[in-house]
């Protein structure tokens, strides 16, 4: 995404935060003055709130150090929280288990926070190297997804609690987060329409020998053998009662099956990162894998017609947080920038990428631009959240709106969230006798 | 300021005091030649403590602890070993792994003798000889990264073989054993290899005497014959060195075989890295040092088959 694509107008700023400060009802403060290149002032109540283009709030002593992925850290997030908050920003791009293991190691003290998935964070959190942010700290919270605070919500798992369990230092109290969303999706099957001319709606299909010798697989120890286990059993093949989190036997049936269709040449390749999975499929190495949304987003930008799949069976879900370390020194940073993220320029940066925010603060700048669409008919609020629904599909392409529709569709339909199993060694053990068949 | 008058008488007493010191020790260590090499390797023997020897001890001692949920726990035992040698998905990938750097080996051998021969023998002006070498190294200024991952658009189904062949009709659809599978992995390990043993048999054939390949060919010996009853035997230290690097950097591989061997038969260094991904560190350990002694035990029997330190 380029920049003059992420750009609002100076008056949709002022205006955004002006709506979001009446949205959250926050007054009585001070308030900040910034002082702009006109020489204009600004009233803000919050330092993350949003800032007229062109504007910059002068240096602060204090300093941001985060640690993340690199879809959530990213140069012009950064850049973004410094012009408005004034807090130096630094930012170490890396994977999700390098960044346990270094906080693990003690490197959480070159750190303010942590942004990382929420089924890697629990090590952190049992290691006590995180500190509780109170809920009245994290202002856009107010407009949080019911997703995120009512165990009621669509996409809820009773079972395994997630994801409020992971959210909260105490889910029916609410008061503490252990991790602060920031960014929320669902897995699926990515796959190459041109190439395989007819729609994938099973997890099936990546294990249907009609497609030997095409599929990709992600290498992964806990997600690949999740859906597998879902697939079989919503259709009945085995007899697995919670296929997040599985006992010995359930997952022996499941490897077993994985190996017998290795054998059998139905897997080209495991593919381990972003950019492989993007590249596999924009050249037709393979033509279907178990993908994530943005992978398929970036193989469409290669003009390649590309699909993001509606598995009968349900999706996988996750979220990513940010998670503040124990003894910061810059504790007021890191509450900043969780805000930052949550205040709606962060949600609607990602939502093209094919990511949710948990907060609905990211409408606003959504609802004001129109880049997604094809036909131009949709703004990205509509396309992103809503699904889009063009009576056309565009000149040779199937998609007639955002692959899976919208969000209420997406999240009726969650198959298991991605939590950390209880025997993870067992389902390490199994998948290198997978690897090595 | 008496004392800036001072400094011109001082400085020649020091310069001799200094002299004097160096000389004493110079002869000092004359007569003890023991303590002068205990000197020599001090430094290196520091730095190998440090950045070697220390990584190297805690890692052993990872590997009898245990792996929680937050953490390394001291918490002694040899389930981490009972557990990898026990069970046959470590046996496999350890044949699996000799497997490949033997063949790897054998072919790098099949295609570096000819090159370096033809750099000895038919590249006559040494201005050329430099140019041929600084070919073969010339790849090796980008990194292993880039030079693995270069042959994806080489191999894959819309790659540069493919589409060749295609057009001149050879074939009617894209080749997919040619990326993603063992035979790639392999083509992919010659070429990084390569040049680690080109380079040694080269030095070797330039050490042999010209008036034994004189004599060879005056009693009559074909080039086959010369090459292998003359150069062969006479270039074994080069052979060795060659193969010793081959086979310490082969069983230490894990990335080609991810990138272009469609990371379906992961090899023992690969293996580290996914007990690393799911935070089980101990087990990541007790293969590290399995590997380690692996490592050490292949090149010492190695070494007993022709001793370098003998060249």
């Amino acid at each position: 995404m380029s920049d003059e694509e992420t750009q609002v107008s100076r008056r949709e700023f002022v205006h955004t935060g002006l709506q979001l400060g009446a949205a959250l009802g926050v007054s009585g403060l001070g308030g900040l003055t910034i002082v702009g290149e006109a020489g204009a002032q600004t009233k803000r109540q919050y330092p993350w709130e949003s800032l007229p283009a062109g504007e910059t709030v002068p240096p602060t002593k204090l300093q941001l150090r985060t640690i993340g992925l690199g879809v959530s850290v990213q140069d012009r997030f950064l850049r973004e929280f410094e012009r408005r908050t004034g807090h130096k920003a630094t930012g170490k791009v890396t994977g999700l288990t390098p960044m346990i293991t270094e906080w693990l190691a003690g490197g959480y003290r070159n750190y303010d926070t942590n942004e990382t998935n929420a089924n890697r964070n629990a090590a952190l959190w049992s290691a006590k190297l995180l500190q509780p942010i109170p809920v009245d700290k994290v202002v856009p919270w107010k407009s949080a997804r019911d997703l995120f605070t009512n165990p009621k919500a669509l996409g809820h798992d009773e079972v395994s609690g997630w994801p409020l369990v992971e959210i909260w230092v105490n889910p029916k109290t609410q008061q503490e987060f252990k991790l602060v969303p920031q960014f929320f999706n669902c897995d699926s099957i990515g796959y190459r329409y041109d190439l395989l001319k007819e729609d994938v709606t099973s997890w099936g299909s990546l294990v249907d020998p009609k497609y030997k010798g095409k599929v990709g697989i992600l290498n992964d120890s806990l997600l690949t053998p999740g859906w597998c286990a879902g697939y079989m059993k919503k259709n009945n093949l085995a007899q697995i009662k919670r296929s997040d989190n599985m006992t010995r036997k359930e997952l022996d049936t499941v490897i077993d099956f994985l190996i017998k269709r290795k054998r059998e040449g139905q897997f080209r390749a495991i593919w381990e990162d972003y950019g492989q999975c993007v590249n596999m499929l924009a050249s037709g190495e393979i033509w279907l894998a178990d993908s994530w949304n943005p992978v398929v987003e970036d193989v469409k930008k290669q003009g390649v017609v590309c699909k993001y799949a509606f598995p009968k069976e349900g999706f996988t879900a996750w979220f990513h947080g940010v998670a503040v370390a124990k003894d910061t020194p810059n504790l007021q940073a890191a509450i900043d920038y969780v805000n930052f993220c949550l205040e709606g320029w962060w949600g609607a940066q990602v939502a093209p990428q094919g990511y949710y925010s948990p907060t609905t603060t990211c409408e606003t700048y959504l609802k004001a631009s129109k880049r997604t669409d094809p036909q131009g008919r949709f703004n990205d609020y509509e396309w992103w959240y809503l699904g889009g629904e063009n009576e056309e599909p565009k000149k040779g392409w199937p998609i007639r709106g955002r692959d899976t529709g919208s969000f209420r569709k997406r999240w009726s339909n969650v198959m298991h969230w991605m939590v950390w199993p209880d025997d993870a060694d067992y389902y390490a053990k199994r998948w290198n006798d997978f690897l090595s068949a | 300021m008496r004392q800036t008058h001072t400094p011109p008488a001082k400085a020649p007493a020091l310069e001799v005091s200094t002299t004097l010191v160096v000389r004493r020790g110079v002869a000092f260590l004359e007569r003890h030649p023991g303590v002068a090499s205990l000197l020599l390797v001090l430094p290196g023997t520091i730095w190998m403590m440090l950045f070697v020897g220390i990584p190297l001890a805690s890692i052993v001692l990872f590997s009898f602890w245990r792996s929680g949920f937050a953490g390394l726990v001291p918490d002694y035992n040899v389930e981490n070993y009972a557990a990898l040698l026990g069970g046959r998905t470590f046996w496999r990938i350890t044949f699996w792994t000799y497997e490949v750097v033997i063949i790897a080996l054998a072919g790098v051998i099949v295609l570096a003798y000819p090159a370096a021969y033809a750099i000895w023998r038919v590249v006559r002006d040494d201005r050329w000889k430099t140019a041929v070498l600084l070919l073969c190294v010339v790849p090796f200024w980008t990194s292993y990264l880039t030079r693995t991952i270069t042959w994806l658009p080489m191999f894959g189904r819309e790659g540069v073989v493919n589409r060749v062949l295609l057009a001149l009709g050879v074939i009617g659809e894209p080749l997919e054993i040619l990326l993603y599978t063992p035979y790639s992995m392999m083509w992919g390990l010659w070429s990084l290899y390569i040049v680690f043993m080109i380079g040694p048999l080269y030095h070797s054939m330039t050490k042999i005497d010209e008036d034994v390949m004189s004599a060879a060919a005056m009693l009559g010996a074909t080039p086959l014959r010369t090459f292998f009853h003359v150069v062969l035997p006479l270039t074994r230290p080069g052979l060795m060195a060659g193969s010793l690097f081959v086979m310490v950097l082969g069983l230490g591989e894990f990335f080609t075989e991810r990138v272009i061997g469609g990371a379906q038969n992961p090899m023992l260094a690969g293996l580290i890295l996914r007990q690393i991904d799911i935070f089980q560190w101990a087990s990541a350990s007790a293969i590290a040092v399995t590997l380690t002694v692996l490592t050490l035990v292949t090149v010492s029997a190695m070494l007993r088959l022709f001793d370098l330190r003998k060249v």
